[in-house]
């Protein structure tokens, strides 16, 4: 007989407006520990955050203390873990994790990604995890920006125009980080509300002595595309697929270096002449506005 | 006439994108760009012209000097075989 295994249920409106429930179980169930074990003795997959997808569905590991299970569309999320997390850890995994991977099953154009709205056009920057994306978007937001987006970027393709559905309701920065940057305070999603239409996408490095934009060709903006998508597991997903998936956003999508110096005073320049070049890029007279 | 020319390695695809070209590595799942020029001189030398070949239809397509077309497809074949895209032989 079959024990009882769940030991929670409590319901998570993500980050898309979708209510998920999740059911905390105490003991991992057979089938999942099979296949937590296959993952983790896969030689491809190797520190935290391993995943794997079977029929569709998905097992997301963090390190061996946890698991969780989801489909694309089940608004039921399975958690396993062995009581060495906190809840606000779990949160953590089932928004920044889950949720993101979740959209990319569904086939939608999902980015490790900030962005912030000026005047009706989405800026979004992109870049390695330390390239400081989420101070950026804060930096955006103190300049009178209004946040879109932090760490999962949901873009949608409408009439050969790219748009950005708002799903950030907070920046994710340090504690000491956010004291300096105000912009950094919670703000409401709107439930329903069209998506922002893309003006611009910056591939954020920092380094050198000056601020600079410089355009991208397309092929480096989409290899920049490629590199920032949230793919269910790379390891289990071809790679030129992740091209083709991308590609159609291209021609909607103007992609660009932002280079500007370490340093939180310099960032109101970076944020102006990002603004600079949304309002010089003409998009917002000529772009549809776009519906869901 | 040098006779050099490469062969494409079987882990590498492309995907043309807007008159360029992205390559990417099986291998290792990363992910190359290539300008206007970078494409052409990748799709000659590709579809199996010798390196002068490339180099002598380079400089019919494009301004360009000499001296520094050789550097500039040297350079590129140097990156490609260092990066593993590509081994170099000898056309039969």
């Amino acid at each position: 007989m079959m024990p009882m295994l769940a030991t929670a249920h409590r319901d998570l409106i993500s980050c898309t407006g979708e209510q998920l429930v999740v059911e905390q179980l105490c003991q991992l169930p057979a089938n999942l520990a099979v296949w937590r074990d296959a993952v983790l003795g896969d030689a491809r997959q190797r520190g935290p955050g391993r995943a794997s997808i079977r029929s569709g569905r998905c097992l997301l590991l963090d390190d061996v203390h946890a698991a969780l299970e989801f489909g694309p569309y089940d608004p039921l999320i399975t958690v396993w873990s062995d009581g060495s997390y906190s809840d606000r850890y779990l949160d953590h995994l089932l928004r920044d994790h889950v949720v993101p991977r979740r959209l990319s099953l569904r086939g939608e154009h999902v980015l490790h990604a900030t962005a912030v709205e000026f005047d009706g056009l989405a800026v979004a920057f992109v870049g390695v995890s330390t390239a400081g994306k989420s101070t950026l978007a804060a930096a955006s937001v103190n300049a009178g920006g209004r946040l879109l987006a932090d760490d999962t970027l949901l873009l949608v393709l409408r009439d050969q125009a790219v748009g950005v559905r708002p799903t950030a309701t907070h920046c994710r920065l340090r504690a000491d980080v956010a004291s300096l940057l105000p912009g950094s305070a919670a703000t409401s999603l709107i439930e329903g509300e069209a998506p922002v239409p893309l003006g611009l996408v910056c591939i954020v490095e920092r380094g050198g002595g000056d601020v600079e934009l410089v355009a991208c060709p397309p092929a480096a903006g989409l290899v920049a595309l490629a590199r920032s998508a949230f793919v269910p597991e790379a390891n289990e997903v071809d790679p030129a697929s992740v091209l083709d998936h991308f590609f159609p956003l291209l021609q909607g999508i103007q992609v660009a270096k932002l280079r500007y110096p370490n340093g939180l005073h310099i960032l109101p320049d970076v944020v102006e002449l990002v603004r600079r070049s949304l309002d010089s890029s003409g998009r917002r007279r000529t772009s549809p506005p776009m519906s869901n | 006439m040098s006779r050099r020319c490469i062969c494409v390695a079987d882990h590498v695809v492309t995907r043309p994108v807007l008159g360029e070209m992205v390559l990417l590595d099986l291998s290792t799942e990363q992910y190359f760009a290539l300008n206007q020029v970078g494409t052409r001189m990748w799709e000659l030398l590709a579809t199996g012209e010798t390196v002068d070949a490339a180099t002598a239809a380079l400089h019919d397509e494009y301004d360009v000097d000499a001296a520094v077309l050789q550097t500039d497809i040297d350079w590129f074949l140097s990156r490609i075989l260092d990066l593993g895209f590509a081994t170099a032989s000898s056309a039969p």
